[in-house]
Order: structure tokens, then C-alpha cells, then sequence
């Protein structure tokens, strides 16, 4: 494990690749798949590859019930939060399958456990989970490790970041298709 | 940071017990020395120490019950007199005889849940005085697969459900006491005193899980996410189960490769 594109923006995506630049690895900071293919492209040309890939969600934007959540806005809210990282995976896997193998982590927020007013939301970050899985189960052959992390609703970028590095790292290697809360008590959605 | 791992002298727990003891932390590990049901395990105790000191580690290893209050009183008082406080445990210990529920005996079944889940109990009860008086503890439970309910380890299966439970509960209860519990769940089919005492202690028909990394999973892959709860770095994990077991958690089989 060498470089990593993490790919996403504000403070967890900056936390999270401080960490990983802290565990000596080569950090490309991207902000949305259109990076992520050009990141691989220049990593091609240069002869080197990549070896992992973090996606980060973005921010939370609006309240939304049902009710409040015109279709257009669903479309967005979907294709930001899970669209995006469907993009994200899909530039790197085969990538990562042609140098043998690599790992993935998926940060989702705990609205994957259903939130009230995040309708679309929750939708998104629930799909999060079972995408990493039915990948993981997928690539599993391939050596492709993915992992998600639930970041729990108390959970701050510094509690998360170290869980990240650990994932990517060989005393992880083992895992794959897990989902791992972060923060208190989050498994059951408590905070 | 002084650790103890039940059942922390034979198979996965012993790998735990190694590599927190390389990690710098000062382990005081037990467990039983004759065989118990479904397992071939047997000597930790005896063996233990002299393979720590062969890696220039030091391990503290005792023979005693997880399942009867006086034994695990007895294994803290020693960890106290010894090393003066108690930071951290890991509930590892844990039988697993086979069985549906119309071949699993109460007596089986008795056994099976007053040692994986009722130990966890009686360790964490014994420990988390200490841990309170000093704001501050790591509970690190092994769990396993089984604990989403498998097929023909109903008793184990139970007890292993059980544990994630207790472990949130515990985890909700002492968060404002500094004290974190989680739960990691390693491979199934892992080479232990249990997974060859299922089969009889055959290594013919012993059948291993791949990692999704391309080899055989051992007790050191759990031994190393274990290790990683007692690190700064899972300051922000409680409550949580980390599946060391590359898929199962879902419950689905691993993919047979092409």
C-alpha cells in the first residue's frame, strides 16, 4: 500500500488524508470521480499505480421528509451522496484489479441507519453499505478489499481518520465488506 | 497498558496475547489446561510464557475457569498485585461444540453459554471497578460470525449473539466512564483448538477460509484488529463490531474463486 486518492471535500476528506500522509503513504486529494480518472491517468503515464481509494460524503445540505423532497432534488441529493461514489469506485476497480489487488473505504454517515428530515439522504448512505458489500463480494477473488465506516452523528474527522489508515493498512488485510461505526454507540443508530 | 485475555493462553486468544505483549503492553492471560468440549486445545498455560520469553516478551499466563467467579477474582487480584492496575480486557474465551438445538444437550448448552457469555460477564464485571476508578478502560470482546446465527452451532451461535449485545450494552453503559467495549469478529475456520477440535482434531478435513487478500486467514489477522483497540488511534470506536472475517457479516458465502 502505497498511494491513495482520497476523494471528497472539507474537513473529514483533509483529516482523513493528513492520516494517511502521517502513515507515510502518497496522498492524492481529489474532489469528485472526473479527479479521480485524471489522478489515475497521470499516475499511468508516470509508470506507477494506485493501490487505494477513500471516498468522502459531501456535507448534509437540506431538510427533506417526502414530502419535501421534489424529485429533482432527490436526484441530487442521490446522485452526490451515492451516485458519486458509484463513479469514484467504478474509475478505480479496474485499476486496482490490473496492478492485483487493493482496498477501498467508503465513509458513510449515519443517516445509512435512517434519519428524520433526510429522506434522500438516508436512502443514499444506506445504499452506501450494501454497494461496499455486493463490491467487496464481487472483487473478493480480484483482492480487492472494501470497507465502509459509518461516521456516527458524534463523530468528529479525528475519531475517523485513524480508523481509515487502519483499514488501508496490512493489519487490516484481512478485512473486507465490513461496516465499521465510528463513534459512540452508533451500531444501533444511538449517540 | 495491563491486559487481560481470557482464554488468552491457546488459539486466537494466544495470538492476541503476543502481539498486545509486542505492542508493549503487559498481559496477564488464562485460561483451562485439560481439554474442553469440542476442542483440542490443551497446555497454554504451561507453554506460553517460555514462547513470549523466546520473542523477548513477557506474558503473565494462568490456569483458571472464565466461568466461575472465584477463578476470574482470583486472575485480577493477581493482575493487580502484579502490575498495580488493570487498563484494558479481551473476552476471547469460548467453546464451540457443534449442534442443532435437537442434539444440543442442556448440559451443552449450559456450558457453552456459561463460557462465552457469561464469562465475558464475570471478567467485565470484575474488571470495571478499576477501570471507573480511573476514568478510563478498554473492553475488547472476539466475537464471531456465528453470532448472526449459523447453521449446526446453535448454542455457540447464541452465546456468540449474545456477546455483540452485551458488548453495546456495556459500551452505552460506561461511555461516560471513559470506557470503551467493541467487538471484532475474526475469520471462520481459523486453525484454533476449536475449529480442529470440530473435526476432530483431523488436520485432513480441516478446510480454511480464504482473506480477501489471497491467503489463509490465521489467529494473528483477529490478533491485529484486536490490538488496534487498545491504540489512540480507536479512540472514536465503541460499541462496534470490526468483522476481521471478510464477508460473513453479511452472512453470505465467500465467492469460490473462478
Amino acid at each position: 500500500m502505497h498511494r491513495v486518492i482520497v476523494c471528497g471535500e472539507g474537513p473529514l476528506a483533509a483529516a482523513i488524508a493528513q492520516a494517511l500522509r502521517d502513515a507515510t503513504l502518497d496522498v492524492i486529494a481529489t474532489a469528485d470521480a472526473t479527479g479521480v480518472e485524471r489522478a489515475i491517468g497521470t499516475v499511468q503515464t508516470r509508470g506507477e499505480r494506485i493501490d487505494a481509494l477513500v471516498t468522502v460524503p459531501p456535507n448534509r445540505t437540506a431538510e427533506e421528509t417526502i414530502l419535501a423532497t421534489p424529485e429533482a432534488m432527490w436526484d441530487d441529493i442521490v446522485d452526490r451522496h451515492l451516485t458519486a461514489i458509484f463513479l469514484a469506485c467504478k474509475a478505480v476497480v479496474p485499476h486496482l484489479i490490473a496492478g492485483g489487488g487493493g482496498a477501498i473505504v467508503n465513509v458513510a454517515n449515519a443517516a445509512a441507519y435512517g434519519r428524520g428530515h433526510r429522506v434522500a439522504e438516508s436512502a443514499s448512505h444506506g445504499g452506501i453499505l450494501a454497494f461496499g458489500a455486493a463490491l467487496a463480494y464481487d472483487h473478493f477473488n480480484d483482492r480487492v478489499r472494501v470497507n465502509t465506516i459509518v461516521a456516527g452523528d458524534a463523530a468528529r474527522p479525528g475519531d475517523i481518520a485513524p480508523v481509515a489508515a487502519f483499514l488501508l493498512s496490512p493489519e487490516a488485510e484481512v478485512m473486507s465488506g465490513s461496516i465499521l461505526d465510528v463513534g459512540n454507540v452508533a451500531y444501533q443508530g444511538g449517540r | 497498558m495491563v491486559i487481560i485475555v481470557t482464554g488468552g493462553t491457546f488459539g486466537i486468544g494466544r495470538a492476541i496475547s503476543l502481539t498486545l505483549a509486542r505492542d508493549g503492553h503487559r498481559v496477564v492471560a488464562f485460561g483451562l489446561e485439560s481439554r474442553q468440549p469440542s476442542s483440542v486445545a490443551e497446555h497454554g498455560a504451561a507453554t506460553l510464557p517460555a514462547e513470549a520469553a523466546t520473542l523477548g516478551l513477557h506474558i503473565d499466563a494462568l490456569e483458571a475457569d472464565v466461568s466461575q467467579a472465584d477463578d476470574v477474582r482470583r486472575v485480577v487480584d493477581f493482575a493487580l498485585a502484579t502490575h498495580g492496575e488493570i487498563g484494558g480486557l479481551v473476552n476471547n474465551a469460548a467453546i464451540g461444540p457443534l449442534g442443532t438445538i435437537l442434539t444440543t444437550s442442556q448440559d451443552v448448552w449450559r456450558r457453552v453459554v456459561d463460557v462465552n457469555l457469561k464469562g465475558a460477564y464475570l471478567a467485565s464485571k470484575a474488571v470495571l471497578p478499576h477501570m471507573i476508578a480511573r476514568q478510563r478502560g478498554v473492553i475488547a470482546n472476539v466475537g464471531s460470525g456465528g453470532g448472526w446465527g449459523k447453521p449446526n452451532m446453535l448454542a455457540y451461535s447464541a452465546s456468540k449473539g449474545g456477546m455483540f449485545a452485551l458488548a453495546a450494552a456495556l459500551a452505552y453503559d460506561h461511555a461516560a466512564d471513559g470506557i470503551r467495549v467493541n467487538t471484532v469478529v475474526p475469520r471462520p475456520a481459523t486453525l484454533t483448538g476449536m475449529s480442529l477440535g470440530r473435526i476432530g482434531g483431523d488436520m485432513n478435513r480441516y478446510r480454511p477460509a480464504p482473506a480477501a487478500v489471497g491467503r489463509i486467514g490465521t489467529a494473528d489477522d483477529c490478533a491485529n484488529v484486536v490490538a488496534f483497540l487498545f491504540t489512540p488511534g480507536a479512540a472514536g470506536l465503541n460499541g462496534a463490531i470490526l468483522d476481521a472475517g471478510s464477508l460473513p457479516h453479511q452472512g453470505g458465502p465467500v465467492p469460490a474463486p473462478p
